[in-house]
């Protein structure tokens, strides 16, 4: 496929010399007037005049002609046309802001990102058939199309991720196509590491508007804990609503103040998923102004103590089990706590103790070391720990806690997927049980055992937070996101887990086999939600320096060579006129 | 009357003052033949002394033998002449001024000669309607010196050909440059007449054509207005077309016995060389 184009189109302006020339012939160069008693002698015209008409129809010399021609040939050199191949002809890149900020209202129904809209679609045509990559800038840069195929930028143009980091994509778009023109659109000028950087071209219809925002919202037990932003210049009045109950708080904000408001929740409340909304009439974004809660899951993990152990481990165990760790006892439980040797499908937390006549526990003061990568011992503190433990005994698993060189505390996770936890410790010659550190590892092991439901760790997220979940089965080996627009995607999952980037700002659902979950993710970046940056900015960029394998071929010397014939014709025409002359 | 015409009448009248229009039957003599006419009948009326220039077939031979004396036989015409002299007064006549002061200095030139021959002269201002002018003896005194008809003689030939004198000498004064068939007009214009002569004023290179280049040409007599880029191919039509108009009135002259002499105005304006008016008989 063959493009052409102009190089500097604006030089076909000096077509207007044509008119230049015509009147010039009307006005100036007009025939000369000579009355004469011999018409009859000379050549009549081809067709009569109209009858009662005495002048015939005027027709330009020769000479015009040429002298038009000339004029017209020399305009179209000085524009540059050229011609080359799709192939040739460097591509162009085009980088679009996908961040909220784009959706900013601009007045008049339109938006930031409506507003760029002619002059991208000008650039588009200015060379028809040209391969255009097409790339969204976010939190990560991403290639949206190759356009050898039509593309709706339109739509795939979301602006829904809560920022943009256009030095990545650029860098994308350097790696992925070297040799292409690129063309950023955006909300704002080019950043100080860019403004120089004239081969850029950049488009950016963002206008500084003031701008309230919701920047952070979490459920806790009973409250909202939110924080709101006013981005303006001025003082901004507004309103926050709680929905379901529309609790409502007004406020107004002083410019540039940032504000935390915390908000009871109703027990109805803390069950159902929530909505916060920040409204007030001079707000030019409405995309950060609201956010959806969905409850979390924190119900106590189900735990059964089953027969075998000791009294005094029993003891210290319904001790800890009641202290509001995040357990409840249960027959049917998620993790059972058992001597060694005894099956269970659950998790299980598996306490060795002395055999009667065969090992004797030993308590020594060689150091306790915890493992601090691990989440069941995070937090914890061996301080005056008195650990009587057998002495020489291979626990299964990864270390967690050890005296000396024997580990007390491992972890193993089985084929299963579950986890079995061995613990080494005799409770009657410990201080274990009366130390926090006790209470403490119930509580992360009620965290990570509330992990390891299926299901996901969070159901709140911000944009940019990275989604994990673990499904009921280990053979699911994917799983289906609908997000918020209904658009759907496959993701992939392996040994029952899988993570992802967070879907766009929005109640997005997750469906597998025999599961199904929601998320909500929220816009959360300050940085973003202040307009005051944004700002126009037009620039038209070039193609890269090295021309060296785009051949583009121009006209320019042709038109300058047939310029010149036509003037020599001309010439010639007018050398012979004046030796016809007497 | 413009100064130009007065200067030219001034300067004819004074030239004019001894010139006569010669007999029609002496006209043209200068070895040619003078045409089918001759043999007329006609009525004599005396002799008178042989004269150079005199047709050798008017001399009778018996006076010859008896006195040795060459006379001449004149006739009753020959006492008695006419003459209408026809001026054209179209458009075209007045291209130049120096064309239109040359055909009325001329006009005027062979109306006095015709009178100081005797002639019996009727003057007609050829416009696109003939008058005959009441005064021809009075140049200054003519009815319309201009030259502004939108008609050629040719055109009103047909209507006012009854004005003319039969058997006598006939004189056009006009450019003949008219469209029309040199034979038809001729045809209708000697008829009855003794002799007929044409004498042609064309203004300096007026069959010439005009240099190359984009043209507006207007025609003096009809308006037609006609835009030309001239070139050289065009010119060569142009001298082709005016050689061939000029061929075919010398053709028609000769075939109807007329005299047809040419004139550039520059020739008449301001010297007035009439010597070609005396070389072929039609003063003397």
């Amino acid at each position: 496929m063959t493009l052409t184009g102009w190089t500097d189109p604006w030089n076909l302006f000096a077509l207007t010399a044509l008119l230049l020339l015509v009147l010039l012939y009307l006005f100036q160069r007009h025939a000369r007037q000579q009355r004469t008693a011999t018409l009859f002698l000379w050549d009549r015209p081809e067709a009569p005049p109209r009858s009662g008409a005495r002048r015939h129809f005027r027709r330009f010399p020769p000479e015009f002609y040429l002298e038009a021609l000339a004029l017209a040939l020399l305009a179209a050199a000085a524009a540059g046309p050229f011609f080359t191949t799709r192939e040739e002809y460097p591509p162009l890149a085009v980088i679009l802001d996908n961040s909220f900020s784009m959706r900013a209202a601009a007045g008049n129904g339109e938006t930031f990102r409506t507003l760029a809209l002619p002059e991208l679609r000008r650039r588009l045509e200015k060379l028809p058939g040209r391969r255009i990559f097409w790339f969204a800038a976010g939190r990560a840069p991403r290639l949206l199309a190759d356009d050898r195929n039509r593309f709706d930028f339109e739509r795939a143009w979301t602006a829904t991720e809560d920022a943009a980091d256009l030095t990545a994509a650029l860098a994308l778009v350097r790696r992925t196509v070297p040799d292409a023109e690129i063309l950023v659109v955006t909300d704002a000028p080019p950043p100080e590491s860019l403004r120089n950087v004239e081969e850029i071209g950049w488009i950016s219809a963002g206008q500084s508007r003031p701008n309230l925002a919701i920047v952070n919202a979490r459920r806790g037990e009973g409250r909202l804990l939110t924080e709101v932003v006013n981005c303006a210049a001025v003082p901004m009045p507004a309103r926050l609503t709680l929905t379901p109950g529309n609790a409502e708080h007004t406020l107004t904000l002083a410019p540039g103040e940032r504000r935390k408001i915390v908000l009871r929740l109703t027990p109805e409340q803390e069950k159902n998923r929530l909505q916060l909304r920040l409204s007030s009439e001079a707000d030019a974004l409405d995309f950060d102004n609201e956010r959806m809660l969905l409850p979390e899951d924190h119900s106590p993990v189900l735990v059964r103590i089953q027969s075998g152990l000791s009294d005094a481990a029993r003891r210290d165990l319904e001790a800890v089990l009641t202290a509001a760790t995040g357990f409840r006892q249960a027959l049917t439980a998620e993790l059972e706590v058992l001597p060694p040797g005894q099956p269970s499908d659950a998790h299980r937390l598996i306490w060795h103790q002395p055999v009667p006549g065969r090992s004797r526990p030993t308590l020594t003061d060689e150091p306790i070391i915890l493992s601090p990568d691990h989440a069941l011992t995070r937090g914890l503190s061996p301080d005056e720990l008195h650990w009587t433990a057998v002495p020489d005994l291979r626990l299964p698993g990864e270390t967690l806690i050890s005296r000396g060189a024997d580990p007390v505390l491992t972890a193993l996770r089985r084929l299963d997927g579950k986890w079995d936890f061995h613990l080494n410790l005799q409770p009657e010659s410990s201080n274990l049980a009366r130390r926090p550190l006790w209470p403490a590892l119930f509580w992360n092991l009620a965290t990570l055992l509330r992990a390891e439901r299926p299901g996901v760790e969070t159901r709140n997220l911000r944009s940019g937070d990275l989604v994990r979940l673990r499904l009921p089965s280990l053979k699911t080996d994917s799983l289906r996101l609908i997000r918020p627009d209904g658009t759907e995607e496959i993701l992939p999952a392996r040994n029952g887990r899988s993570a992802f980037p967070a879907p766009p700002p929005g109640i997005s659902r997750i469906e597998a086999e025999n599961f199904q979950e929601e998320i909500a993710v929220s816009p959360g970046n300050p940085a973003e939600s202040d307009l005051r940056r944004c700002a126009p900015f037009l620039r038209n960029g070039t193609p890269p320096a090295n021309r060296d394998r785009h051949a583009v071929h121009s006209w320019s010397p042709l038109l300058l060579l047939a310029a010149l014939l036509v003037l020599a014709l001309h010439q010639v025409l007018i050398g012979k006129r004046q030796e016809g002359a007497p | 009357m413009n100064d130009l015409f007065k200067r030219t009448l001034q300067t004819v009248l004074a030239r004019a003052a001894d010139a006569r229009l010669a007999s029609p039957r002496t006209i043209g003599f200068n070895g040619r033949r003078l045409g089918r006419r001759a043999g007329n009948a006609l009525e004599f009326s005396e002799y008178r002394e042989y004269r150079p220039g005199d047709d050798l077939r008017r001399l009778d031979w018996n006076v010859f033998g008896r006195r040795e004396l060459l006379m001449v036989k004149e006739f009753s015409e020959e006492v008695d002449p006419r003459c209408d002299l026809l001026l054209d007064h179209s458009r075209s006549m007045a291209v130049t001024p120096e064309k239109s002061a040359a055909a009325f200095g001329l006009a005027a030139l062979l109306a006095r000669a015709a009178l100081n021959a005797g002639f019996s002269l009727a003057l007609h201002h050829a416009a696109d309607v003939w008058r005959k002018e009441p005064q021809p003896e009075a140049p200054s005194e003519w009815l319309s010196p201009e030259f502004d008809a939108p008609a050629n003689p040719g055109d009103g030939l047909a209507r006012y050909a009854g004005m003319l004198q039969r058997r006598g000498l006939r004189i056009l004064i006009s450019d003949l440059l008219w469209p029309e068939d040199p034979q038809s007009f001729l045809g209708g214009f000697s008829a009855g007449a003794k002799q007929t002569v044409l004498i042609q004023i064309l203004a300096d290179g007026e069959l010439e054509p005009v240099p190359n280049g984009y043209v507006m040409l207007e025609d003096a007599e009809t308006g037609e207005v006609r835009e030309l880029p001239i070139d050289d191919a065009m010119r060569q039509r142009f001298r082709e077309r005016a050689a061939r108009h000029q061929e075919a009135w010398r053709r028609a002259a000769a075939e109807h016995g007329a005299l047809l002499l040419s004139f550039q105005a520059g020739e008449l304006v301001p010297d007035w060389s009439v010597a070609r008016l005396f070389q072929t008989g039609v003063l003397q």
